[in-house]
């Protein structure tokens, strides 16, 4: 299973062009536009809804009980320096899409957060660069996308790993060669692996109880909450709200439903 | 109204506020005065907005400080009013029901407008049930379209990233009346918007209404456990 770096390197490259060319394909056929002119972001719903019921119920039977557990046995001061360590092993795949979206300061800012957390806060263990005016960014390979003018493409639900678009699909081959957690042989990789896994849906334990308690129907609130959030973070978290005040300019008799792009 | 941010219940130190609900009152007594009178049109309108917020705001702040104090029923007692004043409820509910709005009768509607006041007034009384050194920020305030305003405001969460909160406000009666809230890039109406006509449409009104009628018991019933007012 030892992957060396060089190697993993080279795998990306040859990996990239055959991701696009796959976004793009999936972008293209994945939108259908009504006679009236408004876009179905959702062409797969019977799909995602019955893959949306999977995935929750793997999640309520088994991801929920280990998190909550976790969260029971572990303090938060533990949880949160074994959250700074994963959240900085992830950090690269944010350096790395700064740059590919030719935000320069911010790329070089992410590098240099990265940096110091892996050397002065211990391997990533605190977050030592945020009260030093290094602040933490969300940026990814779909939002890279978007900026090189790929669209949005069609919202999905994927077996086991949840929510996203199929603009951002290529994140999981970016996020996966930028973490060093791959290139780590052996015995250490596996329970890396998990603990990252079961401290990450911890996290979100908060998150997943406020969609029980708020909505009436949970595939569709979280369809809306997540494209909605993915549109704010491609504007970096300044996007065009004027959308939404479009509702109101409505007549009563149309029930379009708002398009995020 | 919903925000989708981490729940604000951390602890609940009640400690009083006295300085805040005095802030509203001054600005009414200004506007009274005929002092913001005297300010061009748009800058007054802008005040104006901005005392909507502020009031909503400051309700919020005391509701999270005297979170253990008030209790859930006291909670609700305080946002009921500010709710039902401060946002244009009937016009929030037109949108949110799409073409079905018009499909109800005026009994319907008046009831779903309640409902959904409801929905709001249990939703902010449960989620802003402690109080862990928050404070809200109004950052801008800016002209949306067809006269409309959005104030642009933040929630600082001390140790934690702060959440954007925006308000669209639009002049009713020579009121300035909130119609949308949207919270780190998610607008609350719009969420609703489709959630509930996904339900409408395949399961009818009568349905919609006893879901939402269910979420304010489990909101009522779930928050009332959790917090319990000090004698």
């Amino acid at each position: 299973m030892k992957t060396t770096l060089a190697g993993a390197r080279a795998g990306w490259l040859r990996c990239m062009p055959a991701m696009l060319i796959a976004t793009v394909l999936l972008s293209g056929c994945a939108t259908t536009k009504s006679p009236d002119g408004t876009v179905n972001n959702d062409p797969y719903e019977k799909t995602n809804r019955q893959v949306y019921n999977f995935n929750d119920s793997l999640d309520r039977n088994f991801m929920r009980p280990v998190a909550r557990g976790y969260r029971h046995i572990t303090p938060e001061p533990v949880r949160d320096v074994i959250t700074n360590f994963f959240d900085n092993l992830r950090y690269l795949n944010v350096v790395l899409n700064s740059f590919l979206q030719g935000k320069l300061n911010i790329g070089f800012s992410d590098l240099l957060r990265f940096i110091i957390n892996t050397t002065v806060g211990i391997g990533g263990l605190f977050d030592v660069a945020t009260p030093m005016g290094l602040p933490v960014h969300e940026e990814d390979f779909g939002q890279t996308l978007a900026v090189w003018g790929v669209d949005q493409g069609a919202y999905l639900n994927i077996p086991l790993m949840g929510l996203n678009t199929a603009r951002n699909v290529p994140n999981y081959g970016s996020s996966y060669v930028t973490n060093p957690i791959t290139y780590i042989g052996g015995l250490s990789f596996l329970p890396l692996t998990v603990l990252s896994l079961i401290n990450s849906r911890a996290n979100l334990l908060d998150e997943s109880e406020f969609v029980d308690e708020a909505s009436i129907d949970p595939y569709t609130f979280t369809r809306e909450a997540f494209l909605q959030r993915r549109k704010f973070l491609v504007h970096d978290g300044n996007p065009p709200s004027e959308d939404y005040d479009e509702l109101f300019d409505v007549e009563a008799g149309d029930e379009s439903v708002l398009i995020i792009e | 109204m919903i925000f989708f941010t981490s729940p604000l219940k951390q602890h609940l130190p009640g400690q009083p506020i006295s300085m805040l609900p005095s802030l509203p009152l001054l600005l009414v007594l200004l506007c009274l005065s005929g002092q913001v009178q005297s300010l061009p049109d748009s800058e007054a309108d802008n005040e104006a907005a901005n005392l909507t917020v502020t009031t909503l705001h400051n309700a919020l702040l005391e509701i999270m400080q005297q979170a253990d104090v008030l209790g859930y029923d006291g909670r609700v007692k305080i946002m009921q009013p500010v709710i039902a004043t401060h946002f244009n409820s009937r016009r929030i509910a037109e949108v949110v029901l799409g073409r079905h709005w018009a499909g109800l009768d005026e009994a319907q509607q008046e009831g779903f407008v309640r409902l959904f006041q409801q929905l709001s007034t249990a939703t902010y009384a449960s989620r802003f049930a402690g109080y862990d050194g928050e404070s809200f920020h109004i950052n801008t305030t800016e002209r949306a379209k067809r006269g409309r305003l959005r104030v642009k405001t933040e929630l600082r969460r001390p140790g934690k990233p702060s959440v954007t909160l925006d308000y669209l406000l639009q002049p009713t009666h020579g009121q300035w009346q909130i119609i949308n809230v949207t919270a780190n890039g998610v607008s609350d109406l719009s969420l609703k918007r489709a959630e509930y006509t996904s339900v409408l449409k395949e399961n009818g009104y009568n349905v919609l209404r006893d879901k939402l009628a269910a979420k304010v018991h489990a909101l009522e019933e779930n928050a009332r456990t959790m917090t319990k007012p000090v004698e």
